[in-house]
Order: C-alpha cells, then structure tokens, then sequence
C-alpha cells in the first residue's frame, strides 16, 4: 500500500517533470524565436536606413572607368578620390559649410531663445487674449510659408518698422535680400523657419513643470526673468536640445528660404540644388564644350555631392545622438 | 498692336549721396504681345529688378511704365496687387511648392487664391499640366520630383489662371542645361498655345541663343537684340 503510494508519488512527479520541460524547451523556443524576429526586424531596417548611405559611399570612391565595369558592384577596383576633389572644387565646399554652419547656428540660437520666452508666455502667465494669441501661433504651423511668397519677398526687399526707416533713408526701406537679415530677424522675433511648432514644444513642456517650483522661487523672492532663467531653463534642457536640433537640421536643408531671401545662396542647401547644373557645366569646359557629358559620371559626382552635403549632419548626430533620444523621448515630440 | 509692357524714360536709382547706384537711366522699351522675351546681363545689374518694376513689385525713380497700357505709377497698392493676380504670373527661383500637397493640388491651390470657380479649376489644371508635359506625374508630391520637374510645375501654377505676362526669374539658374532646354521648349509651347508673354531673366549664354527676343543690360542701358533661333 504504502510502496504504492510512494511509486504513484513518484511517476507523479515524473509526469510534471517532463510537462515541465517541455514548457521550458517550449519557452526556450519562444524565446529564440523572438531573438530572430528581433534581429530579423532590426536588421531589416538599418539596412533600409543605411543602405542607400553605403551605396552612395561605394560610388563617391568609384573611377570613371569602375562605372562600365559590370564585375563591381559595390567595391570599387579603382579606389580613388578624383570625385570628391572635383565636387570640393566646383560646390566651393568649405565656404559653403562654413555658410552654412553660421546661418544654421545663429538662426538656431536666436530661435531657442525666442521660442523658449514666448512659449514660457504662452504656459505661465495668464493675459487676455492668450489662447487668441496661441491660436494664431498655431495658425502659423498650419498655413504653409510657400503660400506668402511674394509678400514675403516684398518684405524684404523694402524693409521697414512702422515708417521709421523710410524716415531717415530718403523714403525707401532698406534692402535686405541677399543678406542674413531676414534669418536673423525673423528667428530672433519667434517666426522664423516652423517657429510655431517650436513655440508649442517649449509651452507644452513649462506647462508640465509643476508650479510649485515657482512658487518656492518667489517666496524667495526671485523675479520673474530670475526665475525663468535660474528655475525654468535648467529644468527645459531636454526641450532646449530638442528644438536646437530640429531648428538647426531643418535651416540646413532647407531650400526655400535659402533661395527666397538670397540672390546667390552660398550655403550646402543651395549648392546642392544648383549641383547637377554647377557640375554639368563645368564638365563640359573640360572636355571642350559640346554636350558630350557623360550622364552616368555625372550623376556619379552629384552622388558624391549629395553624399558630402549629408556627411556634416551624420558626424553632428554621432556626437548629439544619446541627447538627442533622450530628449524627443522626454519632449514626446516625434519626428 | 499696342505692347503688352512699355517704358518711358524709366529710370531706377538706389540709396543716395556716396552711396548712390544708378541701375538705368531713361530706358525705353516696349515689349510686344505673346512672345518670350529674354533679359541678359551680369549678376547685379539689375535683371530682377527689372523684372520687379515690370511686375509692380517696385516702382521707378522716375519715368513710366506702362502694363497692357495702364499706367503703373498711378495705382495704389492695391490696384497693383489686384494687377499682380489677375494678369501677372511669377516663377522664381525658388519653387515655392508646398510640400504636403500633390502637384494636382498645388495648382489648384493657385487658382483658388486668384479666385477661379471650382467648375473650371479641373481643365485648367489638365491644360497647364500638359503643356508642361507632367501629365503622369499629376498624382506625385514635389520631393517625388527632380529639380526640373519642379520648376516646371511652378510653371504650370503659374500658367493655369491664364495671366496675359508671366515673369520668371532665373527659371532655369538650378537646372542643368539639358533640363534648362526643356523649360524653354515649355515656354515656347506655351506662347505658341495661349496669348501670354513670357519674360524671364537669365545669365546662361546657351539658354538664351534659344530665345528670340533678348534685352540686354549694359551700362545703365537696356539694348535690344533678336536672335536667329531655329526652336
């Protein structure tokens, strides 16, 4: 009786053994399995991501001749540099980096600034006609800045504050196409390039702050400047780099403001859309005139140019990448 | 036949004293009806402007011009931004495109804001787009297009309300010559297809021996000079 028990005892505990492990080699598939799909996943899209950026690194060292050579793909036989000289000289590079560079940081300084104190308006400070106020800031995110063209234009073309400087410049503005002013100005005063949108990050996130910090702040008797500068700002960094990056990534590409408000835009945005026709032309000087140009080697070197014009904003995201998850993850702002 | 643009004794003069540039003085030019007009000179001096005291975007020191033989310097601002919408079409060098919307929609977008009715809009819309040839990409989004393209469809936003002068300034400045060709063959399609008069501005010696007409900045002067061409 007892021996029986014990037996049954113990093909009981077998039986749950084996059910045991095979939940375990079950689990274990399971999670092998999500492993693979993960990689799977992960793999699939850096290579969405980087594929197009190896390829066009593979064809800047290409040689004229590895063009027609149907044995390369990707690795060059003839490794050589003669594209990137050929775009360095023609794009005039480093001067339009460093253009680019000065516009893309001042535009990008200027906006934070604003936008932080006008969004801090905008969380804080109870006035009539603030949602009016915020509405239209709103507005300015909706209505695309294509639209005011030719107004736009003539603002700046005949620049002037209410009559004043037609004053004293014998009745004309001042001109300011072809200058950085018109950057300057309109980051400096909170609607330059998507000022709205960055208006909206800063308020949405003093909004979240919690007003106790400022009121400890002012029963010590900070005022209001003091407290947003020593209290609200190092609280905002998150937000700050987040709007850093976007304003300046964004002034760097952008194209249309470039092109408006510069009779000549020497910066990599310009640069790069005028690439094909720079390269074009200068192609068909060496070999003589004629419209022998090669299509394939041109496009070879405007590849190369591309590939030069992103090469800053790759280096720059190595350096900021870990702020800069951190923060869109803080701000909740995506893309 | 009465010109479509004329100037008399037009001059344009900027800032004063030390620092005074004279641009032109006392030009006198008229400019025919449905013709494409070309506008040469050197970086700086004074292409666009010229062509913003033809759009009335900015206003002579002194003289007159004259649009479809009204006076220029007699309206108010307006007066010209009504002339500006109903008779004048622009293509800068910048395209201007909105991003969001479909080729499709940017040039509906246009004719919206000129105030076209809603009945008409599709046909001028698939008139403009065929004579710029972009009929199958009706449907695409301007980062979906070339440079080229893009350009072309500023064209045909600016072509679709059917204004009697488009200025282009710089139209072909970012395009390789073989895409700058293709705007010109579209520019004359158009002045072969409608009544407009197309004036643009450029410095690219081959785009020019294309077009028959050219005005040439030299010397505070503007010089007429008219190309043999076989387009």
């Amino acid at each position: 009786m007892g021996s029986e028990l014990v037996r049954d005892r113990v093909a009981d505990t077998k039986t749950t053994t084996k059910y045991d492990q095979g939940m375990l080699l079950f689990n274990k598939l399971k999670s092998w399995a999500w492993i693979i799909v993960r990689a799977f996943l992960l793999i699939g899209l850096s290579f969405v991501i980087l594929y197009p950026i190896f390829l066009k690194i593979s064809i800047a060292f290409k040689d004229k001749a590895d063009i027609y050579d149907t044995t390369i793909m990707y690795i060059p036989k003839n490794f050589t540099l003669e594209n990137f000289q050929m775009v360095f000289e023609t794009m005039g590079y480093f001067e339009a980096l460093w253009n680019s560079f000065v516009l893309s940081g001042s535009t990008m300084l200027l906006t934070t600034i604003s936008c932080a104190l006008i969004g801090y308006g905008f969380a804080r400070f109870n006035f009539k006609g603030r949602n009016i106020l915020f509405g239209l800031v709103v507005f300015t995110i909706l209505v695309p800045p294509q639209t005011l063209m030719v107004p736009t234009y003539l603002q700046y073309r005949d620049f002037d504050l209410f009559g004043l400087i037609s004053l004293f410049n014998d009745g004309s503005g001042i001109r300011l196409i072809g200058t950085y002013w018109p950057f300057l100005l309109t980051s400096a005063t909170g609607v330059g390039l998507r000022a709205g949108l960055f208006i909206f990050i800063f308020r949405q996130f003093f909004k979240g702050i919690p007003q106790e910090l400022e009121d400890a702040a002012l029963v010590d008797g900070a005022s209001v400047f003091r407290t947003f500068f020593s209290i609200m700002l190092p609280n905002a960094i998150p937000a700050i780099i987040t709007v850093m990056l976007f304003s300046f990534v964004w002034q760097y590409n952008d194209v249309y403001f470039t092109t408006l408000y510069l009779d000549n835009p020497n910066v990599i945005s310009g640069k790069l859309l005028s690439a094909p026709s720079t390269i074009g032309h200068r192609l068909s000087a060496i070999s003589g005139g004629g419209d022998a140009t090669d299509p394939l080697y041109l496009s070879m070197l405007v590849n190369t140019a591309v590939l030069l014009a992103i090469l800053p904003l790759i280096i720059l995201y190595m350096f900021v990448q870990r702020h800069f998850v951190e923060s869109v993850e803080r701000t909740g702002i995506v893309g | 036949m009465e010109p479509i643009i004329k100037t008399v004794k037009m001059s344009k003069h900027f800032g004063s004293g030390n620092k005074k540039v004279e641009l032109f003085n006392d030009v006198d030019i008229s400019i025919g009806r449905n013709q494409l007009v070309g506008i040469r000179g050197r970086s700086g001096s004074g292409k666009t402007t010229l062509l913003n005291l033809f759009g009335a975007l900015d206003t002579p020191t002194s003289g007159e011009i004259y649009v479809e033989g009204q006076l220029l310097n007699s309206l108010d601002s307006r007066q010209r931004s009504e002339l500006r919408r109903t008779k004048m079409g622009f293509v800068f060098q910048s395209y201007g495109l909105v991003p969001l919307m479909t080729v499709e929609e940017n040039i509906e977008f246009g004719l919206r804001i000129v105030g076209i009715p809603r009945e008409e809009r599709p046909d001028r819309i698939k008139r403009s787009v065929e004579i710029v040839g972009l009929e199958k990409r009706i449907h695409h989004r301007p980062f979906e297009l070339s440079g080229g393209e893009q350009q072309r469809v500023a064209i045909a936003r600016a072509i679709a309300p059917g204004p009697s002068i488009i200025l282009a300034d710089e139209p072909t400045a970012e395009l390789d010559t073989k895409t700058g060709f293709y705007i010109i063959q579209a520019f004359h399609e158009l002045i072969k297809n409608t009544e407009t008069t197309i004036i643009m501005t450029s410095h690219d010696e081959e785009i020019l021996s294309l077009i028959e007409h050219v005005y040439v900045l030299e010397d505070k002067r503007v010089a007429y000079e008219k190309n043999e061409t076989t387009v």
